[in-house]
């Protein structure tokens, strides 16, 4: 699939609202529309209308940084400092996003302060039609009843801590028996009553669960509401404080206006074809600016997410024009983009380095030579497991989460903390790992993976101790070099400087010096010295047996600098 | 000739450790953004512990007396419903600047000319995750980096061995990383967790810090190998970065050594354990933290939280109250005390306080609500007044009235202790300057010895 980036783009904000030819196309589009619904969102809130504007400010904060290249959300409280962005267009996109229906399921189920949230989901697949409404009210109604048993419940413990506080004004020297007495009784047969509703609370609810109907498949997505209105600029950003209404519409500064917002539309079809349009000046640049970074390590613009004032200047400011020019002309062909890209003689200079232009430049900024750069969290993890021998490159055949977690239908985001990191213990590629936000795997946390829960477009390149002891302590590592190890060893034909040569091949993509070989095979001699043997370790006989000092081998090769440079 | 960087570093590795991290930061403090820097200008403090009360301790039962409020326990509140809750608790004019305590801390109650009591605070929201969010980040709607990021930014760490900011028995779920995370900073400023808040602290250490195979001999052997391998490779390819990755391979291969050290209380005098408590079943938990933090301060680590979690008592007010002040009373003293016998207390600034406080009335009497219009904590040592009070409720302890203290000020004064001024100590991210105060913050003078 090479699908057109400007097609992409129109799909990910409005395609529920474009033409589809068949259902099978109607439920992708759909789907696609989830990427206004995923963001992170504050369930705490107790606020209806605090919650509803924080979700329109992800929204804007992320098709700003992502496809624009703008920090939009900060026109939420006042005009832009630096670019021209003034609140009034803030409040215009703001429109057209509360214009819409986030369908992000729910938060915490059940609880009276976050009711007000949204439950609904995008009904899919084939059976939608047939199953829709059947599944929907049953959510509905299981949001309904967990509410109920909930409430009845904290409405109970309410008159237990009366009672106890009538029992300990009881016990007061001088308190007034004759008034608190019957009192006391009161609270008592109360609760009584309390027990009787919550344990029909209970029931209502375990019973409603046990008679799940059939169900359609349910995606995060984005759908009009019925009535779009006009959104009220926001002063200071407080939903307290509002201003005049703003028309829905799109920032005026760029030079690309959007098509007409009809008065019964969100205007969301608008703003995907203005952002997604052949003429917006930043979209396309923006993107091929990110697609340069993926592929040379930095971009000709150094800060991807801001290409307004504050931004840094292009590098080769011709160079991005003529880029961005050819994708439009290539029909927003990511495959073609890419091929030009790495075929050209900039992208195939080795990263070895030239005296005179390190001196120059040693940052690099010309590409005189490949910048050598740190292999990211998921490319390390996978590397490991082609040296071990256990990656699997094929797609998983499910979601990994669905695997482990016990979800019931509709419950998308009440994922417990209790998921360790056997979750994360899969032969996949570290692409196909669920990303929870707050609880990404060890490894990832170490290794800069980023935060879930805001939009990064560059990566941070850490050093510090924690990886350091990961490579040489963790468990995982370990048992990783252990499988590499077997592997090397099963063949009892080879000698052990072939081994080395095929450690090196698979772990650097080339052939160990002489040298290097000479100084593998010198460790390889040494004595074995394991601090752990008996129950649970190796025995004292393994521990010294020549697969022990192999592991050592291969744990140092994982953890040296070239096995984690891309060079 | 000029040493190059890497002669330098063998030349110091003798004493590695300060020295030696000084000259490679010298050399390249972008590489290391850990490496200790000076402050902008002459610091009181330079550690901090962070005693973090979650979910919001009482003022009224601790450090803010309201008598008008028990006069007129049982009429009714501002809200609906609500009555209001005197306080069952006499407190007592403590020390020799009177400051008074509640009967039931009456160890930190000794302590009271140590204590600089914030009875102004106030702070923008009063929901738990919010307000925690803003008490560690400055901010509640964004992901920002935390008090402790800013502060390892701004001064780096002393102890290389060590991590720079801790954060003991931490509340990970529920969105709890967010308040230990670097942000848009280097990522070496994110805080290390030890432990989680469903573990004891006892068990409360960092991750892969021991290898579970080979003895420190046979480890320094394969990390002989990988480090040859690391020098060849870092003059292949001129890579400034290989050079940082050999000297975290030696940290870690040191703080292997050192952090289990600095964790292990049991090299603590029967004098001193006695004297935090640590036998003691109701306080066992909480003084094993505030022994630890004494210990990593004492190592060099910049910045040090720990929490005691049970503050929300919306019910059972009485024994819960009772319970809390049972467990931290005799910690949080002998923390103080043990570290001005040690010296370190002029320079190590201590935070007691939680994200908010309570109401004074309740529907039930026996709980109270959350208040996030006034509240106290208090500040001890780093170069703060003690035995001070600063700032009042009104007379029965709804808001903040004098001496207003905002989260941002409370920010801003902790950064100046520490000879940061937060409005220069900015990181520029997404095309424009951060700071741990946004656009607000006025260090409170008066606190400041």
């Amino acid at each position: 699939m090479d699908v057109p980036y400007d097609q992409f783009l129109r799909e990910q904000v409005a395609g529920d609202l474009l033409p589809a030819s068949d259902p099978r196309q109607a439920d992708r589009q759909r789907i696609a529309t989830g990427f206004l619904a995923m963001g992170p969102k504050a369930f705490e809130e107790s606020k209806p209308d605090v919650f509803r504007m924080d979700v329109i400010d992800e929204q804007i904060e992320v098709i700003g940084r992502s496809i624009l290249g703008l920090s939009i959300g900060c026109a939420r409280c006042h005009d832009h400092k630096f670019d021209p962005i003034p609140t009034r267009d803030y409040y215009a996109i703001a429109g057209i996003l509360g214009g819409t229906e986030t369908l992000y399921g729910h938060g915490t189920r059940g609880i009276k302060a976050t009711a007000f949230h949204n439950t609904a989901l995008q009904p899919v697949g084939p059976d939608a039609p047939r199953l829709a409404k059947a599944g929907q009210d049953y959510l509905d109604t299981l949001q309904a009843l967990t509410l109920k048993q909930n409430t009845a419940r904290s409405d109970r413990y309410r008159v237990v801590r009366w009672l106890s506080d009538a029992k300990v004004q009881l016990g007061k020297p001088g308190a007034d028996a004759a008034k608190l007495q019957p009192e006391i009784e009161r609270l008592n047969a109360l609760i009584g009553e309390w027990d009787i509703k919550v344990k029909a609370a209970e029931t209502e609810l375990s019973n409603w669960q046990d008679h799940a109907p059939e169900m359609p498949g349910w995606a995060m997505a984005s759908r009009d509401k019925p009535a779009p209105v006009n959104c009220r600029i926001h002063v200071r950003g407080e939903v307290t404080n509002l201003g005049e209404e703003v028309p829905r519409g799109v920032l005026r500064v760029l030079p690309n206006p959007a098509g007409r917002i009809s008065p019964s539309s969100s205007g969301r079809l608008e703003l995907a074809g203005w952002l997604a349009g052949a003429k917006n000046p930043l979209t396309a640049r923006v993107y091929v600016n990110r697609v340069w970074q993926h592929l040379f390590g930095q971009g000709l613009v150094t800060t991807p997410d801001d290409f307004g004032v504050n931004g840094s200047r292009p590098s080769h400011p011709q160079l991005l024009d003529y880029l961005a020019l050819r994708f439009i002309g290539h029909g927003w062909s990511t495959k073609k983009l890419v091929r030009e890209l790495v075929t050209s003689r900039t992208y195939q200079l080795s990263s070895q380095p030239v005296p005179a232009s390190l001196a120059a430049d040693s940052e690099n900024t010309l590409a005189w030579r490949m910048s050598p750069r740190r292999v990211d969290a998921e490319s390390l993890r996978d590397a490991i497991l082609v040296v071990s021998g256990r990656l699997n490159p094929a797609r998983p055949s499910s979601e990994i989460l669905a695997a482990v977690h016990p979800y019931r239908h509709g419950e998308f985001t009440t994922f417990k903390p209790q998921f360790g990191q056997e979750l994360y213990d899969s032969p996949h590629r570290g692409v196909y790992l669920p990303v929870i936000r707050g609880l990404p795997p060890e490894m990832f946390q170490l290794f800069d993976f980023p935060s879930a829960e805001r939009p990064t477009s560059r990566r941070d390149e850490s050093t510090v101790p924690a990886q350091a002891l990961f490579f040489m302590n963790s468990p995982w590592v370990i048992s990783e070099s252990r499988r590499a190890t077997a592997g090397l060893l099963s063949n009892p034909t080879r000698d052990d400087a072939t081994r080395v040569n095929q450690l090196f091949e698979r772990a650097f993509s080339r052939k160990p010096t002489p040298d290097e070989v000479k100084q593998a095979l010198a460790y390889l001699s040494g004595p074995a010295d394991t601090a752990f043997t008996g129950p649970g370790h190796v025995s004292k006989a393994e521990a010294d047996a020549r697969p022990e000092r192999w592991t050592s081998l291969v744990q140092a090769i994982l953890g040296s600098a070239e096995f984690r440079t891309l060079k | 000739m000029k040493p190059s960087r890497r002669q330098l570093l063998q030349s110091a590795s003798a004493g590695f450790g300060h020295v030696a991290f000084a000259g490679l930061a010298a050399a390249d403090a972008a590489k290391n953004p850990l490496a200790a820097k000076e402050g902008h200008f002459q610091a009181k403090a330079s550690r901090v512990i962070f005693l973090c009360m979650r979910g919001g301790p009482s003022h009224m039962e601790t450090f803010d007396p309201k008598p008008r409020l028990n006069a007129d326990h049982g009429k009714p509140g501002k809200t609906p419903h609500c009555k209001l809750l005197g306080s069952r608790w006499p407190f007592k004019k403590s020390g020799q600047s009177g400051i008074e305590v509640v009967e039931l801390l009456p160890e930190t109650a000794r302590l009271a000319d140590k204590l600089c009591v914030l009875r102004g605070m106030h702070t923008d929201n009063e929901n738990h995750p919010q307000a925690l969010e803003q008490l560690h980040t400055g901010s509640f709607q964004f992901v920002r980096p935390s008090l402790g990021s800013w502060v390892l930014y701004g001064l780096g760490n002393e102890n290389q061995n060590l991590p720079g900011f801790v954060s003991i028995n931490p509340l990970t779920a529920l969105g709890g990383r967010r308040y230990y995370q670097s942000a848009f900073l280097p990522a070496a400023c994110s805080a290390t967790l030890m432990g989680d808040a469903q573990r004891p602290s006892a068990n409360a250490s960092i991750g892969n810090l021991a290898s579970p195979r080979l003895t420190g001999r046979a480890q320094r052997e394969q990390l002989d190998l990988m480090q040859s391998m690391n020098r060849d490779f870092a003059a292949k390819t001129a890579d400034p970065r290989v050079e940082g990755l050999i000297q975290s391979y030696e940290l870690a291969f040191r703080m292997q050594d050192e952090l289990p050290h600095v964790l292990d209380v049991r090299q603590e005098s029967k004098e001193t354990l006695a004297l935090y408590g640590i036998a003691n079943p109701s306080s066992g938990t909480f003084a094993q933290q505030c022994l630890l933090a004494r210990r990593l301060v004492e190592a060099g680590v910049r910045f040090v939280e720990i929490s005691h979690l049970e503050w929300d008592l919306h019910g059972s007010l009485n024994s819960g109250m009772v319970r809390n002040c049972a467990q931290i009373d005799r910690p949080v003293a002998a923390l103080l005390i043990d570290l001005e016998r040690r010296g370190l207390l002029d320079e190590t600034l201590v935070i007691w306080g939680g994200e908010f406080g309570r109401t004074p009335e309740d529907p039930t009497q026996d709980g109270r609500g959350h208040n996030n219009k006034g509240y106290c904590m208090w500040l001890a040592g780093g170069g703060v007044r003690g035995g001070h009070v600063h700032g009042a409720t009104d007379d029965h302890g709804y808001e903040a009235v004098e001496g207003k203290v905002h989260t941002h000020d409370l920010h801003a004064t902790i950064l100046h202790l520490l000879g940061l001024d937060h409005e220069r100590l900015t990181y520029r991210h997404g095309g424009r300057d951060y700071r741990l105060t946004d656009v607000h913050g006025t260090v409170v003078k008066e606190i400041i010895a």
